[in-house]
């Protein structure tokens, strides 16, 4: 049998039906099997010994055999047999088998099962020896990476035509544009750079930097920059897909069928957001799969995950890790929420806190006294009053002084008000400010009584301090007391850190207390700080674990979906009635105004003055402030989301923000992709040529 | 096309040929002259390149954009404490701007400084502050080479981050530091107590290393030559003379898996370290497995190839300082030459290779200013002052015990290179100004060398430096307080001065236990009895003129807690500073550096006085013993026995100590009273 022949005799066999249902069964069987095997060796020492010195075996071994796919694939079923020790590592293997059988399954019955078998063989035979020269590794480690990743894309690709295939005019749009998109040139080069990105940039994360670096740089650039480029393709498919047809004049041959304007716009995005989410799949599943590799890698001061150097198996136990290990298993792969100290204005939280103070001093005063809500409220209320007297007092004062310097001055209330709110911006960074060597303040965290009876519980202090002039070469002492245990720390200015603290210290009413002393806590070891010390507004916060990362990470491309569905409304909604190139750029405005919005707003605060020096308007400040002040407003949501930071940084994106975000967003979409609609129902399509 | 179509085609064709005839001619001319004036950033434009600078050139208008956008990124980054970026943004920023000296300057100062310390283990702080090193050293000096500001950032980060003592890991990074110099270039020769005999062996030393051929090939042309004109020499076969340096490179690579670089070295200096060090004797330490080559020993060992060695390791040490480490051997033994027996171990000793290597190249640019020299110059002059006060460093590579003392070597070099720097300094040194920083320096250093001869008992040369301070030329005469000093005979000198330094309770604290830790290291350890003694007798005036000058002062001080500390009896304060030096804990503020391996600590409580020993050695078990809880049992007892006598000790200590807080107990009635 000729070649030819025989590729046309496999080509029909793979699409028969006996053939799909055997292959599935053989697909399914063969991943149970590996998994079962994996987890088999996985309770035997010997093998797991292997396991933790193959990935050292693995990098050396200068045999061609082991530098290949085969010796990636021995590496990864190495890690995995390793991960298979603990619980947390046994779902994610159970994931990773699960998603390569439901993958192979989809190529079954797409009826490319050995196409895309072949494809892969024949890729990696490429690729391997390209890996085996020191000038071709890197194209061969991109091949061997972005074949599966290629591929998947096509089966996702494939079922979402699929899904598309219902009689319906806004299906029939969107199946449409998925055409475009792989034939048009703009959206291919982002869908390769997304896949390129991918598989190269696991090759730029050298070893010589701690786990947890890498883990961070991994999802830095695999998120942060999957979220660029698919927003570029987004904008630039939608625009063009939209400006081309009318331009062209294809969009006559759809428009004079029964598809109402609507059901054209609609069908527009929904094609575009298929196409994301098929890309985001594909990309989540590659950085979820490099992350859980990643994490199995053995962290500074390990031969393997939780395995220390002097053999100490350290799971589950954060103080016997390493530094590097407890920093990504605690502050970088799980969910964390951050909260600040109470201000120094009385909030209701700080009034019941201080309010409990009193009632337990007068008690300890006088046995006789009891608690009743009665004493509870009227200590209360002497708070309140006491420091609203306090605060009338100075503002008085500082009126009265204002009023000696220039008479004309008008006691106005609304002067009275600037003067309070000065004064208590004033006590406020006061609070934050300590001298040194005086006795330390105190900062009061409430809101952490679930987190107290939880003993794998751990807070994170993270903490800045600025001082004098900030003078780079300068390294501060100071010491956090919390429950009169001292934590030194030695600290650089204007740059932050973080320390851990046991959930131990939490009172019993849920809230944490530290005093913060500005100076070495043995004055024998090290000279007094010069300067006095302040916490920035945001320089102190303390962060505690709220969930595992995994469905954070979930959510986290749940809100990349969301906001890339407000990009393709804006530039389906732009490209309705201009041109590609100005639609473009519309559209791109928007997203610029739209992921600047926080750093605009903080720019506007902290450095927009709408005076002169003399005293007379700034006018071209007052100009920017018109346009910027009400673009920081309104983008400030979406641009605060930052799902990539807080990927990085470990931080809990919930639900509830999820819903949030899509009702936000959404409400955007809706009605930037309304505001299009108008536009375009009023346009004359057979008169509008684009020239 | 119409005809108005084609003369606007030649005309545009036209302009653009002007434009570009007019380029070349004058590109051609203004490098000519950017040249000739020495403009350049760097007098190698073409070596230093990268291919990413083409890249940067490529991108055309957009560079500037992105540049600006990274820095925006590492600025933010950095203030959030979120490292994980660093090395990969400072990586790409230079890249696009490798000719922009203060990128360099900040990402190595971001990784030395702010990142290091964010971080809690000494190890962890220590590759940071290597990254910023090697930042500077491997690639910012060398597409920069003739750049001051890099050499001075470079040498400040040896002067203050590892040699001051400012950060808690700094025992660490200078421990570090004297292990990797010590398999570079091996343990210097053993110093006497003359400056010129020191500098000279230093210099024979080093001219070794410096003045080796520039190659393996190299040195075996050399074996081969010299081979061919010894009757003696191994021939083969053919008659031909043997390379022995080839065949021992070979049975090295072969058998012992091993090639000429910082690793055959490594194993070299620690196998002779082992040998060396009383330690392994003693405590049983030795090589772990990753330090011994079963197949180099036996080839060190090898009678046969001693004159092979000889020619090899030379050779070798030359090729990792050049390569690995981007220094240059005949500027080191040129350094040598003129500033004394500067030990490549000790971090000040780079200090001053980079800073003055700076000045000297950057001076060769027509553009460099005394302002960009001057901040340089400091640096030289400050790692020459601390050269005196911690250059000579003990330091045993199995145990890390470390120690560094005074250098009197370097007393006069301090003068010589005050001059050389001064002829430098413009109007901040000019002899029209009254105050001059250099001249102020001198006047300190001047007195602390009195200070220290004059307590050491070397009063001939305490009297020689006091006379050298009276008549000094550019002494400031409006300093009223140095003017009434200098009236003062060198006893009421050495007095007076004691007095103004222990005003404030912290530097007493640091003359007390500056002195302790002296009379403890270089008078028991090295074996200097009058050195203890006089030592310990300045301790004990300091802490009593201090008391003295406190029952007088009345003003609040907020160091009570440390003025507290001094008012302990004086035996409490000696054995707790001996503890802390045992036990591995000690921190001496004054900026020396003291952290004893156990093999050091036993010696030292060997040679300690009885009554130290026993007023120390319950404190001391307690110490070690919380501070190694790994330590097998016995061990501590195994280090430190038990002193005679001990039982009757503890009884009349515990008495006394009843007795003390029955007086204090009075003293507080009746103060209450």
């Amino acid at each position: 049998m000729n070649p030819r022949a025989l590729i046309a005799r496999l080509n029909r066999a793979q699409r028969g039906t006996p053939f799909k249902i055997a292959a599935t069964i053989v697909t399914a069987a063969l991943c149970i099997g590996v998994f079962v095997t994996l987890y088999v060796l996985s309770r035997d020492a010997r093998t797991v010994q292997a396991a933790t010195g193959a990935a050292a075996k693995a990098t050396d071994a200068g045999a061609w055999f082991n530098q290949g796919p085969i010796g990636a694939l021995t590496l990864a079923f190495h890690s995995m047999i390793d991960a298979l020790r603990e619980s947390s590592g046994i779902a994610s293997v159970a994931i990773l088998w699960t998603l390569v059988a439901v993958v192979a399954s989809t190529f079954i019955w797409l009826g490319i099962g050995l196409s895309a078998l072949a494809g892969l063989l024949i890729g990696w035979g490429v690729a391997w020896p390209l890996m085996l020269n020191e000038h071709t590794a890197w194209v061969g480690r991109l091949l061997a990476g972005a074949i599966p990743l290629s591929l998947v894309f096509l089966a996702g690709l494939s079922l979402l035509r699929a899904a598309f295939a219902a009689p319906r005019p806004v299906f029939a749009v969107a199946r449409t544009l998925l055409d475009e998109a792989v034939r048009m040139k703009v959206s291919l080069v982002f869908i390769v750079l997304v896949i390129f990105f991918l598989a190269v940039i696991p090759g730029l994360l050298t070893t010589d930097q701690p786990l947890r670096y890498r883990v961070q740089q991994w999802f830095q650039y695999g998120t942060g920059l999957t979220y660029a480029v698919l927003a570029f393709l987004t904008l630039f498919l939608a625009t063009a897909s939209v400006a081309y047809e009318q331009r062209d004049r294809i969009i006559w041959q759809t428009m004079t069928k029964p598809v109402a304007p609507w059901q054209y716009l609609l069908g527009k995005w929904v094609g575009v957001m298929g196409l994301n989410a098929v890309l985001l799949i594909v990309t989540a599943s590659g950085v979820f799969l490099f992350t859980e590799y990643l994490r199995n890698q053995p962290a500074r001061g390990e031969i393997a995950r939780n395995v220390l150097e002097n053999g100490t198996v350290t799971t589950g136990d954060p103080s016997l890790m390493t530094e590097d290990r407890r920093i990504l298993e605690t502050q970088v792969l799980v969910a964390r929420v951050a909260i600040m100290p109470e201000p120094y204005q009385p909030s209701d939280s700080k009034l019941d806190l201080l309010t409990n103070i009193a009632v337990k001093a007068r008690i300890a005063e006088n046995s006789t006294v009891q608690d009743t809500p009665e004493l509870r409220k009227s200590i209360r209320d002497e708070l309140v009053e006491t420091f609203n007297k306090r605060l009338t007092d100075s503002v008085e004062q500082l009126m009265l002084e204002t009023k000696s310097r220039d008479p004309r001055v008008q006691d106005t209330p609304e002067l009275r008000d600037q003067f309070a709110r000065e004064v208590l911006s004033d006590w406020e960074l006061q609070y934050r400010t300590i001298e040194p060597g005086v006795p330390p303040e105190t900062y009061v965290f409430q809101g952490l009584g679930a987190l107290r009876n939880d003993p794998n519980g751990i807070l994170t202090l993270r903490f800045q301090i600025n001082a004098g002039s900030n003078d780079p070469s300068a390294l501060y002492r100071i010491v956090f007391i919390i429950r009169g245990v001292p934590h030194e720390r030695q600290v650089a200015l204007k740059a932050a850190q973080t320390f851990p603290i046991s959930t131990d210290f939490i009172n019993d009413d849920g809230s944490l207390m530290i005093s913060v002393y500005n100076g070495p806590g043995d004055p024998s070891s090290a000279p007094q700080n010069r300067n006095a010390i302040t916490f920035p507004p945001d320089g102190l916060e303390l962060l505690y674990t709220a969930g595992g990362y995994e469905l954070n990470f979930l959510r986290v491309f749940g809100v990349i979906w969301i906001k890339l569905g407000f990009i393709a409304a804006v530039a389906i909604a732009a490209a309705s009635f201009l041109s590609f190139s100005v639609a473009s750029l519309v559209a791109l405005a928007f997203l610029i105004m739209a992921e600047s919005a926080v750093f605009l707003d903080d720019s506007l605060k902290n450095y927009l003055q709408l005076t002169n020096v003399g005293g007379g308007t700034n006018i071209p400040n007052v100009i920017i402030s018109l346009v910027a002040t009400p673009v920081a407003a309104i983008f400030h949501t979406y641009a605060a989301l930052n799902p990539t930071g807080k990927l990085v940084d470990g931080l809990l994106i919930s639900w509830s923000e999820l819903a949030s975000a899509l009702l936000t967003i959404g409400g955007w979409t809706l009605a930037a992709l309304g505001l299009g609609l108008a536009i375009f129902r009023r346009r004359e399509l057979a008169l509008y040529s684009g020239q | 096309m119409n005809l108005s179509d084609r003369a606007i085609q030649f005309l545009a064709a036209f302009c653009v040929a002007v434009a570009l005839l007019g380029s070349s001619v004058l590109s051609t001319e203004l490098i000519a002259e950017a040249g000739k004036a020495q403009l350049t950033y760097t007098d190698e434009a073409q070596e230093g390149d990268p291919p990413e600078v083409a890249l940067g050139i490529a991108m055309g208008a957009f560079r500037g954009l992105f540049v600006n956008w990274l820095w925006v990124r590492a600025n933010t980054l950095k203030q959030d404490g979120k490292f994980y970026e660093a090395i990969e943004l400072s990586s790409a920023i230079t890249r696009l701007q490798p000719r922009f000296p203060r990128v360099w300057a900040f990402h190595a100062w971001n990784m030395a400084y702010n990142i290091s310390v964010a971080t809690n283990t000494a190890a962890e702080r220590w590759e940071w502050v290597k990254a910023g090193i090697e930042l500077l050293r491997d690639q910012g000096i060398p597409r920069n080479p003739n750049d001051v500001l890099l050499h001075k950032e470079l040498a400040w980060i040896f002067v203050h981050k590892i040699q001051g003592w400012a950060d808690d890991a700094h025992f660490y990074y200078k421990r570090q530091l004297a292990r990797e110099w010590t398999y570079v270039l091996g343990t210097p020769p053993v110093r006497t107590g003359v400056t010129e005999e020191n500098s000279r062996a230093y210099v024979e030393w080093l001219r070794q290393v410096a003045e080796a051929p520039e190659s393996i090939d190299a040195a075996v042309d050399a074996e081969l030559r010299d081979a061919a004109k010894d009757s003696n020499a191994e021939k083969g076969p053919d008659g031909k003379p043997v390379s022995l340096v080839r065949e021992l490179l070979n049975r090295l690579r072969d058998e012992a898996h091993l090639l000429p670089n910082l690793d055959l070295l490594r194993l070299i200096e620690l196998r002779n370290a082992v040998r060396l060090s009383s330690a392994s004797a003693r405590l049983g330490m030795g090589r772990n497995e990753e330090s011994r080559n079963a197949v180099l020993d036996s080839l060190l060992d090898e009678p046969r190839y001693q004159a092979a060695w000889q020619r090899l390791l030379p050779v070798v040490r030359q090729r990792v300082i050049i390569e690995k480490y981007h220094m240059e051997p005949s500027r080191m033994l040129d350094y040598t030459r003129r500033y004394g027996p500067l030990d490549w171990r000790h971090p000040a000793t780079h200090a001053v290779y980079w800073a003055v290597r700076g000045v000297e190249e950057g001076l060769q640019r027509n553009t460099v200013t005394y302002f960009d020299t001057l901040n340089t110059d400091r640096v030289v002059v400050n790692a020459i002052q601390e050269l005196w006060r911690t250059g000579e460093i003990v330091f045993d590579p199995v145990t890390d015990d470390y120690i560094a003392l005074t250098d009197f070597n370097f007393t006069d070099k301090y003068n010589d290179v005050l001059d050389e720097v001064r002829k430098r300094g413009g109007f901040a040194d000019s002899d029209e100004r009254i105050y001059t920083e250099y001249s102020a320096g001198y006047q300190n250093f001047l007195r602390d060398v009195i200070r220290v001869y004059y307590n050491r008992g070397e009063i001939a040369l305490a009297e020689k430096y006091h006379e050298k301070l009276r008549n000094f030329a550019r002494i400031n005469l409006n300093d009223d307080s140095l003017m009434y000093l200098l009236q003062l005979p060198l006893a009421d000198f050495v007095q007076e001065q004691m007095k103004q330094r222990v005003s404030t309770p912290y530097v007493a604290v640091t003359e007390i236990e500056g002195a302790l830790m002296e009379a403890f290291t270089r008078g028991l350890l090295l074996r200097k009895p009058d050195i203890f003694r006089r030592q310990l007798e300045y301790a004990r005036a300091v802490r009593e003129l201090f008391i003295k000058e406190q029952n007088v002062r009345t003003l609040v001080d907020k160091d009570d807690r440390m003025a507290d500390y001094v008012r302990q009896d004086f035996t409490t304060i000696v054995s707790n500073v001996f503890v802390r030096l045992l036990s591995g804990s000690a921190v001496s503020n004054s900026g020396g550096g003291f952290r004893l391996g156990p093999n050091q600590a036993a010696d030292l409580f060997e040679r300690a006085p009885l009554e130290l020993r026993q007023s120390a050695y319950d404190l001391l078990v307690a110490t070690t013993s919380q501070r190694y809880p790994d330590l097998p049992e016995g061990a501590i007892k195994q280090l430190f026995p038990e002193p005679p006598g001990m039982a009757e000790y503890r009884v009349a200590h515990a008495s006394s100590q009843a007795e003390e807080e029955r007086k204090r107990k009075e003293a507080v009635e009746y103060e209450q009273k």
